[in-house]
């Protein structure tokens, strides 16, 4: 393993690196959308083994508190996106290239099959208030503030593109995970809809 | 009166003028107005010509069911045919042209057709135009089209933008009128979420145009009162201009808002139109009634319209129908229109009512005729008055008049009722048609529901509300409906008037009249939907809303029928015609499909590499140098890795992480080949059947630990691939303790190769020991890189040459590629792109896409030796047929041509002097190039007997592109068939 | 029209890959009855009324589901994990 000095984090170059500049664009004097791509992510996927359900919330719950229920996100250092059946997405930010992986290994031993996604995973955050508005003209799902409150996450298909979306505030501050590959593509599709309420990117 | 307007009244705004232009001629309006009620504001009466006789027509409607009135919309890449011009709200700047009228609508030669109906009627293009059959093509039918067109579409781009979105709600109220307004309050009140949707610029439906008090003050006090507390509710969707056009299965809903149409262009920030998909748990029909024309003489004359349009104009739009307007009523409203008008400063001429019996109402200030009918109009292009019968007397009556209002009934607008099956049901007391039991999930109220006075449209409105929010769960409070007078809302149906001399239209848009009707149920056109396609009645843009009723009921009386048994012709969506560009919404240009993007995308742009499209994927062809074009950069890049080294990104194949410890087992049962033996630190090639025996994807599986694999895929079968061995685990083995996960995005990876391969690999990696023997053919590695990179190294070749893949979190991808052209400067790396990709994998005989296409079987490919005799695995049952293991079976070979010549995929091969047919062909090829290496073009191809023909000439037969050539049958692996350069 | 997934809740039906009939089962000796697997491969009920399908999430938790679509109506009676179905899937030839 390389020493904590070789930690390569810092050279990391995302998919929306040199895309996701700091801009403002107003519409009737006013943004109704804020777009932010933070810093490097680390988002690592874990599967419990078959009978190892109870296991997986036992040790979850020991490291990072109550194990989500079922399209909701929990947790503080660590976020966990309860987003399949015995599956979460686990994200937490400011981390060495290849910690969170190895800390839910360690943390999980022979409950679960634990999955490196950090590069993977592009992390989005969208808010405004008319973030609800701009998501309905690419999902299919209901966002409407009494179905998907606060903490609600959900995999689905955002522009044809499959996101996870977690709700994390009442803002609303919505976070879209999305496949690195179609990054950029969302990025385009965001920005797209938001030019017609205003947006600011957040730099 | 200034021209028609009406010196007060109406929905506009009289303090701004718009100037707009038709045919070329500018007028003015006032914003509120329609194309429509401002051309009838300045006396411009006749709009358009039919379509087949090319009569002179006026708007006969004053909404969405207009037959007449439609118009070319707007120019240049904007101009839309068979737009409504009771429809087009006024903008300044307008721009619209009629149809259909050639040199000009007021002198038309097409009109020529009327003097020959006689000739022309109902099926008259089915029996004159039979054959020769060669004619229809290039006679027959650009004549019809040239002479029976309707509008002219823009052949230019769209320079709009569309949208599609969705939306959800508990209750979707459809229809802004009395009944949709105060369910819609209700609902809101009870906590329901709720969609309010209506076509028009402002709520209010028929309130918009009549006197009627509610609560005793004028209609618009109540709207106005209701949609404040509307607006201030947070549980609602008010939507103005939005047309619910469908009605789909689980009770989805498609819904068209026009977000720009009433402007000259859209602000470039916002759609013109967007498609909405509204998911509704419940949903309310508040769309009212069309009213009837009724079929008479010259009923087509502009100045003829329907009541409802006449009253709309008046009321509405502040604009005279005509300055003596008559009135022909089979029904009570009429009585209404006609007083509406009296009050609003229009002369009425006469009420003429074919009712014998009852009084004529009270309040009319002009002569009512009783058991009286109009039997003829007249007038050039427009009328100038009716010629009526008196039935009691026996006499005739000339009326002078240049509007004539036609309240025939009104038939209750059933049509999203009928998009899901339901059938309309006949009510006699009505006779009207009512929409059909179409569950809970969906209601109808108001005259939609054939309530056809005010009262009882909100009291059916407030039913169904409180019905939903118990089912629902949110009881609906007491709502009181405002006080409104009863009305007489009779209705005496009289479909057509016997009496008639001339034309009588029953269908206006396709010039069908009353005689066409019996002719077609003479000669067996006695169904309906037979009827309908025999005479065009209830086609094109209207489909048949002002018509198909009249015309059902006449062919119901012809044949002698009831009109239920006759019942209708089947109304599907759209209600209205909807604008494709709307249905395709944001999906073109650059946005028809998300683009999947290497991780190098942007160094391989840099590099000057061609980008092409390999599904959702961008990859690239080749790296052109200076004035190479695509074939010289191939040959370049195939020859640099055949003698030096070169990389290519290879991060778009599936890339699967498989763990669990029934991972072994489980890859025994997706692959056809073995896995128990595979060593930690080894990749294997494997093989994957589908269940049906046939090949389905290839790739190199990994084993990184004890319980741990990384199995890779072709690019094209990622996602399925992954689906299948989801679906394995899930439906088939759940038993299996394995878990898989997509990492394709996780990782970019890099393929190295060429004879300078391990040279370059071993000034990379940050300590692995890349020598032969400790890192020979197939060993797989987890390492770093660059210093401290984490990286995984595979050694795996495509191309055939001494290589490795090395893959590093993508986030790293470009310092990896970098890093390998800067340890492979001294030896003279290049990039290199998909086509040389190709080359080399043809020169080695590796089947991809062309041989994997789903028809092959392992045994074809060359491949029977992996099919495992020892596991069940996906295919095994099914892969070992008689007809898969037939020597006759087109099998891989290699093909090289005799004395030069393009071998290209998709020729077929022959035996030499067999004459070409089907029974004669011996195979095919499959894929092909010019072998830059053996200088030489190749291909690879199947070949029936394949094997036992290596060295044997064959002809290959490529008609299309003018091939014929004679090539040599030879084994597939063209280079290094030792395979010493992989070992080396 | 939605689709209420058992992990998911409610979702739009474009979330979802229909693969078919969730009826036949895959014989457990590759070198059986012939027949048999000509059946499991080729042949498929198109039953009117109600039919077992297979569908993917795909645009969701992934999971492959056995739907009972009623094939006249569309209407959806009853969406269960495969991985469970299996356990409770009404044996060949039974209505």
């Amino acid at each position: 393993m390389p020493e904590a000095s070789t930690d390569p984090t810092a050279r990391r170059l995302g998919p929306l690196a040199g895309l996701a500049l700091p801009e403002r664009h107003e519409v009737e004097g006013d943004v109704g959308i804020t777009l932010e791509v933070p810093g490097p992510v680390s988002i690592v996927g874990v599967e419990a083994r078959r009978g190892k359900s109870v296991t997986l919330s036992r040790r979850v719950k020991k490291a990072y508190g109550e194990m989500p229920k079922p399209n909701r996100g929990a947790g503080e250092t660590v976020r966990l996106l309860h987003v399949a059946p015995d599956t979460l997405l686990c994200l937490a930010e400011d981390r060495a290239e290849g910690a969170l992986h190895a800390e839910l290994r360690e943390l999980l031993g022979d409950a679960a099959a634990v999955v490196d996604q950090s590069h993977g995973r592009t992390l989005i955050r969208l808010g405004g208030p008319k973030a609800r508005e701009l998501l309905a003209f690419g999902t299919g799902i209901d966002l409407a503030p009494e179905v998907f409150g606060p903490g609600a996450c959900a995999a689905t298909m955002l522009g044809h593109v499959a996101v996870t979306l977690h709700l994390r505030s009442t803002a609303p501050t919505f976070d879209l995970i999305v496949a690195r590959a179609f990054a950029e593509s969302l990025w385009d599709w965001l920005k797209g809809r938001a030019g017609r309420f205003g947006y600011e990117v957040v730099g | 009166m200034s021209g028609y307007r009406l010196d007060g009244g109406g929905r506009i705004d009289r303090s701004r003028r718009l100037a707009f232009r038709f045919d070329g001629e500018t007028y003015g309006g006032h914003p509120g107005d329609t194309l429509a009620s401002a051309l009838t504001a300045n006396g411009v009466r006749l709009l358009g010509r039919s379509f087949k006789y090319h009569r002179p027509r006026g708007l006969l409607t004053d909404g969405p069911a207009e037959p007449n009135a439609l118009v070319e919309l707007r120019g240049g890449a904007r101009r839309e045919p068979n737009t409504r011009a009771t429809t087009v709200e006024l903008y300044e700047g307008l721009e619209a042209r009629s149809q259909n009228a050639w040199p000009s609508r007021g002198f038309d030669i097409g009109a020529v057709n009327g003097l020959l109906s006689p000739l022309l009627p109902a099926g008259f293009y089915y029996k004159t135009f039979m054959w020769p059959a060669a004619f229809w093509e290039r006679v027959y039918e650009p004549l019809i089209r040239r002479a029976a067109g309707l509008g002219r579409a823009t052949h230019a781009a769209d320079p709009d933008t569309y949208e599609k979105g969705t939306l959800h709600c508990d209750l979707l109220v459809v229809g802004a009128g009395p009944a949709g307004l105060i369910a819609a309050l209700a609902a809101v009140r009870a906590g329901l979420r709720v969609i309010l949707a209506d076509d028009q610029p402002e709520a209010g439906g028929r309130l918009l145009a009549r006197r009627a008090p509610l609560d005793e003050d004028e209609p618009l006090i109540w709207r106005d009162k209701v949609l404040a507390e509307l607006r201030s509710a947070p549980n609602v969707r008010v939507m103005p201009r939005t047309t619910v056009f469908g009605w789909y299965d689980g009770n989805l809903f498609g819904a068209l808002e026009r977000v720009a149409d009433h402007l000259l262009a859209p602000p470039t920030h916002l759609p013109r139109l967007i498609y909405w998909r509204i998911h509704a748990r419940r949903a309310l029909l508040c769309a009212g009634a069309e009213e009837r024309p009724l079929v008479f003489g010259g009923n087509d004359r502009p100045g003829v319209m329907l009541a409802s349009a006449g009253q709309s104009l008046a009321l509405r739009y502040g604009v005279a129908p005509g300055r003596r307007v008559a009135v022909f009523a089979t029904a009570d409203s009429g009585y209404q229109v006609a007083r509406d008008l009296q009050a609003a400063g229009v002369r009425l001429a006469a009420v003429i009512d074919p009712r014998r019996d009852g009084e004529a109402p009270a309040g009319i200030e002009a002569p009512v005729y009783r058991h009286t009918v109009v039997t003829s109009t007249r007038g050039g292009r427009g009328l100038a008055g009716a010629q009526l019968l008196d039935k009691a007397h026996g006499r005739s009556i000339a009326l002078d008049c240049d509007a004539l209002l036609m309240a025939g009934g009104w038939n209750p607008t059933v049509h999203l009722t009928c998009h899901r099956g339901t059938k309309p049901v006949w009510r006699d007391d009505l006779a009207a048609f009512v929409p059909g039991e179409t569950g809970d999930a969906f209601r109808v109220a108001g005259a939609a529901a054939g309530h056809l006075s005010t009262p009882a449209c909100f009291a059916s409105a407030l039913e169904a509300v409180a019905a939903i929010g118990t089912e629902l769960g949110k009881p609906v409070p007491q709502v009181t409906a405002p006080a409104c007078p009863e009305e007489a809302s009779e209705v005496t149906p009289l479909w057509w008037i016997k009496e008639s001399k001339g034309k009588a239209f029953v269908d206006f848009q396709n010039d069908v009249t009353v005689t066409d009707i019996p002719l077609a149920a003479a000669e067996g056109y006695r169904s309906v939907e037979m009827m309908k396609r025999y005479t065009t009645l209830g086609m094109a843009t209207d489909q048949g809303k002002t018509s198909g009723v009249n015309g059902l009921a006449i062919l119901a009386e012809v044949t002698g029928r009831p009109i239920p048994e006759v019942g209708t012709t089947t109304y599907r969506p759209g209600y209205v015609p909807v604008a494709l560009g709307a249905l395709a919404g944001p999906h073109v240009g650059p946005e028809f499909r998300p683009v999947r993007r290497s991780p190098l995308h942007r160094w391989m742009l840099r590099q000057g590499a061609a980008m092409i499209e390999a599904g959702a994927w961008m990859r690239p062809s080749h790296y052109a140098r200076g004035e190479e074009d695509w074939f010289a950069a191939m040959c370049r890049e195939v020859k640099t890795v055949r003698g030096r080294v070169g990389i290519c990104d290879v991060s778009t194949l599936g890339k699967i992480d498989v763990q669990g410890p029934d991972a072994a087992e489980f890859l025994n049962r997706v692959y056809c080949n073995g896995w128990k033996t595979l060593p930690v630190g080894k990749a294997r090639y494997g093989l994957m059947l589908r269940e049906d025996g046939f090949v389905y994807d290839d790739g190199t599986t990994s084993r990184l630990g004890e319980r741990h694999y990384l199995m890779t895929t072709t690019t094209a079968n990622a996602a399925g691939v992954m689906a299948h061995l989801e679906f394995c685990l899930q439906a088939l083995w759940p038993e299996l303790d394995v878990q898989v996960a997509s990492v394709t995005d996780q990782w970019g990876q890099i393929a190295l190769a060429g004879p300078q391969a391990r040279a370059v690999l071993a000034k990379l990696v940050d300590g692995l020991d890349v020598s032969n023997a400790a890192f020979p053919f197939l060993a797989a590695a987890e390492t770093t890189v660059l210093g401290g990179i984490p990286a995984r190294v595979f050694r795996i070749s495509f191309s055939g040459e001494l290589a490795y893949e090395i893959a590093v979190p993508a986030d790293y991808s470009e310092e990896l590629a970098e890093g390998l052209m800067r340890c492979g400067a001294a030896f003279g790396i290049a990039p290199y792109g998909g086509e040389a990709l190709s080359t080399m994998r043809i020169e080695k005989g590796h089947p991809a896409g062309a041989e994997l296409d789903g028809r092959t079987t392992a045994q074809d490919l060359g491949l029977g030796k992996l099919l495992s005799s020892k596991k069940d695995y996906i295919g095994r049952a099914m892969c070992r047929r008689e007809a898969f293991e037939d020597p006759e079976r087109p099998v891989l070979v290699g093909l090289k041509p005799v004395a030069g010549g393009k071998l290209r995929a998709g020729a077929h091969l022959l035996t030499a002097g067999d004459t070409p047919s089907v029974e004669a062909d011996q195979g095919w090829i499959a894929s092909s190039c010019y072998s830059p290496t053996l200088e030489s073009y190749l291909a690879l191809a199947f070949l029936k007997r394949g094997r036992a023909r290596i060295g044997e000439e064959l002809v290959v037969y490529d008609p299309l592109r003018e091939g014929l050539y004679t090539g040599l049958v030879c084994d597939p692996v063209f280079v290094d068939p030792e395979h010493e350069r992989l070992h080396a | 029209m939605i689709v209420t997934c058992p992990f998911c809740g409610d979702r739009p039906s474009e979330e979802f890959g229909v693969l078919g009939d969730a009826a036949p089962v895959r014989p457990a000796d590759p070198a059986g009855d012939p027949e048999a697997w000509y059946d499991y491969v080729y042949l498929r009920a198109n039953p009117r009324g109600a039919h077992r399908e297979y569908w993917h999430h795909v645009g969701g938790c992934r999971q492959w589901l056995v739907v009972t679509r009623d094939t006249t109506t569309h209407d959806i009676a009853a969406v269960e994990p495969a991985r469970l179905a299996k356990q409770t899937a009404p044996e060949k030839g039974e209505p």
